[in-house]
């Protein structure tokens, strides 16, 4: 069993079709429900629940905080690599845009963690391109036990891997995998991932499958929010996370909300999503799902993160640079995955968070559990 | 046609009521009510005989009904036994069904969880369909869908207590999470108790002592068919809770809109 | 010879389990039978030979939850 064989049970224009025909009577009764299911979710993010978005925003609140306290997760992306053998149309390390490529040395890495380090970090998000025989299980077997030393959480934005592979990792010390489908309509898929690997729609749809069996701690999903109708997109990541959390129940699961936004060679945005709309979606999964851990990128803006912060996100990236090598030197000049618009560092984010009566959160987990992995220096 | 059919394993039903045979005064009254509930699978156990007294053939009309039967390893007081009593029971009912419950306590009959769990991993290999007794734990129930049951059989009140759903927080957990039926077996003492369960999104109760003991148990029975009827049919049209809810004073998503 | 069925001793002429049974007239159906602790199959009852101080338990589906 795996997601591919449940996703033949959702059709997209039907399923399009069902989540604008949802009336205000379903939003209201999906508000005053203790447990939602997929249909409530749908009437949620249908247009019908634009005028009830006060009230998702009071309760998102209430529910985040009784679940998760009154804290925010911080960590921070390293750029591995951005060599990549892929083309995706809306991607800055997209194949064939021509610019500078760097894979982090073994001295680099170590640069970047005591910079990160210096910034308070303990949770580290390590991303890569696609790049199976310069940037494959050989470099990340080798980086990761150095990594480790530094850092109490890793999680990975890389290219899908076999469950074997997965294994291999989950024993070298990743904590967590992020993988996206980027759009669940098979044809748009088509239409932006035109060369490489990634153009295996199903074999990346299934990612999350392998990673369950392969017993990963934390796993994220999600949509890239401009590249087909971002509701109906969003439908599909609800359905995959109820999936995942049923039958991979020892894991825990995180959801993001890339916006598309501008990059080096990029597309224009097919779809737009408005502020409040990007407020009613997070409301919206809150509402359905109590426990999912929801994450916004410095892709939005410092009014915008300021505003949304309490609203039902529970972790946050700050400082962040998406080119290798950005932090221990801020003067080379890489390529850019995405332009960020949050650029404030991490010490004002902190004090933003805590100004919000909120706690800032930099270390929630320990490796010491599981045996034969180097404890973080301290 | 029924478009509502419960699959467990191999086996489709149209009724969600379950009923045991056990606790009646005799054995017309149990039969007759069995009738009256429309229940389409029954528990029963095993025990030694007393060679001396003729014991009253239960089987023959229940398996002229086309009833399923589901043999239990009541008595048994650990892993050991409990599979003991499951390989008793194939051989004397010829089904490889089997009701999981063993329980060391005889006051309040209540399930050994690390013995279920050992016990429905050995008899899932030896090719049993294994539906296991518990208490309403979600992370058991969990665990027993891992090794392999056909579904899962949390108790709503102790055995025989009438007491009704106590288990209800934890029970929606197991169901929400559930990839295989959940079946409240245990506890249920009014219909409305059944209804409750059903609303819930329960697959199927299991009703024993409820039916048997009543002041007039074909009657009762009837009733329960009909309440789990309803709560079925209210489960699948959508409910929806009233509730207060206020909105609080200072507007969370006034950034949203435009500064004029 | 000498056997114990249900923990009752009884003294019975060589048989195999089928004879044994049909002699005493005992329930057959919806009946399981141990020996020594072991469940002889159904199939097994006409070949079976009991034995000196072979002890039988018998068991038969009841009414029960």
């Amino acid at each position: 069993m795996n997601f591919s064989e449940q996703i033949k049970a959702y059709q997209w224009d039907d399923i399009r079709l069902s989540i604008y025909a949802k009336n205000s009577i379903d939003v209201q009764r999906a508000l005053n429900k203790k447990r939602l299911d997929l249909e409530d979710f749908k009437a949620l993010i249908s247009p019908a629940a634009e005028p009830f978005l006060e009230l998702m925003a009071q309760k998102s609140q209430q529910l985040t905080q009784q679940r998760f306290g009154k804290t925010q997760q911080f960590y921070i992306p390293l750029y591995l690599s951005n060599m990549c053998s892929n083309i995706c149309t809306y991607c800055g390390f997209s194949m064939h845009n021509a610019l500078r490529r760097i894979t982090l040395s073994e001295s680099q890495v170590i640069a970047e963690c005591e910079a990160i380090k210096k910034m308070g970090f303990d949770h580290i998000l390590l991303v890569t391109g696609e790049s199976k025989n310069k940037v494959g299980m050989q470099y990340f077997l080798k980086m990761l036990p150095i990594i480790k030393g530094y850092f109490s959480h890793i999680s990975i934005e890389i290219q899908p891997l076999d469950e074997n592979q997965y294994k291999q990792l989950i024993a070298a010390g990743v904590d967590s995998v992020l993988v996206y489908q980027e759009t669940y309509n098979q044809a748009t898929y088509a239409q932006h991932h035109l060369k490489g690997q990634k153009s295996d729609f199903h074999y990346r749809l299934q990612t999350h499958d392998r990673l369950g069996k392969a017993g990963i701690h934390k796993m994220g999903l999600g949509c890239l929010i401009g590249l087909d109708d971002w509701r109906c997109d969003s439908f599909y990541t609800a359905a995959h996370l109820t999936y995942l959390e049923k039958n991979y129940w020892q894991s825990r699961y995180t959801v993001s909300f890339p916006r598309l936004r501008p990059c080096t060679g990029g597309i224009k945005i097919h779809s737009q999503m408005s502020d409040k709309q990007l407020v009613q979606l997070i409301c919206a999964y809150r509402l359905f799902n109590h426990e999912v851990e929801l994450s916004l990128s410095t892709r939005e803006s410092p009014h915008f993160r300021d505003n949304v912060l309490p609203l039902g996100i529970t972790t946050l990236s700050a400082g962040s640079s998406t080119k290798p090598g950005g932090y221990a030197d801020k003067t080379k000049q890489a390529l850019e995955q995405f332009e960020i618009s949050d650029k404030r560092d991490p010490a004002t984010m902190a004090a933003l968070v805590k100004s919000q009566g909120y706690a800032a959160v930099w270390k929630d987990w320990d490796p010491s559990l599981k045996q034969g992995l180097p404890l973080p220096v301290k | 046609m029924n478009k509502d059919p419960l699959i467990i394993a191999d086996q489709t039903f149209s009724s969600r009521l379950f009923t045991g045979t056990g606790k009646y005064n005799d054995q017309q009254t149990m039969l007759a009510s069995l009738q009256a509930s429309k229940s389409q699978l029954v528990t029963m156990a095993l025990k030694r005989v007393d060679m001396q007294t003729q014991q009253d053939d239960i089987l023959a009309p229940l398996i002229k009904n086309k009833i399923k039967l589901l043999p239990n390893t009541s008595g048994a007081r650990n892993a050991k036994e409990a599979i003991f009593a499951a390989q008793l029971a194939r051989e004397a009912l010829q089904t490889n069904w089997l009701k999981l419950e063993i329980h060391p306590d005889p006051k309040y009959l209540l399930p050994d969880p690390v013995e279920t769990l050992k016990a429905a991993e050995a008899l899932v290999k030896e090719g049993f369909i294994v539906l296991p007794y518990m208490h309403a734990d979600p992370v058991l129930a969990k665990k027993l869908a891992d090794v392999g049951c056909a579904a899962v059989m949390p108790l709503g009140a102790p055995i025989g207590s009438n007491k009704g759903i106590q288990t209800a927080d934890f029970l929606a957990i197991i169901i929400e999470q559930a990839t295989i039926p959940v079946i409240v077996d245990a506890g249920i003492g009014a219909p409305s108790h059944a209804a409750l369960a059903m609303e819930m999104g329960a697959d199927a109760v299991l009703i024993n002592t409820a039916m048997a003991v009543a002041g007039n148990p074909i009657a009762m029975s009837r009733a329960f068919a009909k309440a789990v009827q309803a709560g079925r049919e209210a489960y699948l049209a959508g409910l929806g809770h009233q509730s207060q809810q206020a909105i609080s004073s200072s507007p969370l998503t006034a950034f949203l809109d435009p500064i004029i | 010879m000498k056997i114990t069925v249900n923990d009752i001793e009884k003294e019975i002429e060589p048989s195999s389990i089928e004879e044994f049974l049909t002699d005493t007239d005992a329930p057959l159906k919806g009946s399981a039978l141990a020996i020594n602790g072991v469940i002889i199959s159904r199939g097994q009852w006409s070949k079976y030979q009991l034995q000196e101080n072979d002890s039988l338990s018998l068991f038969q589906v009841i009414a029960g939850g």
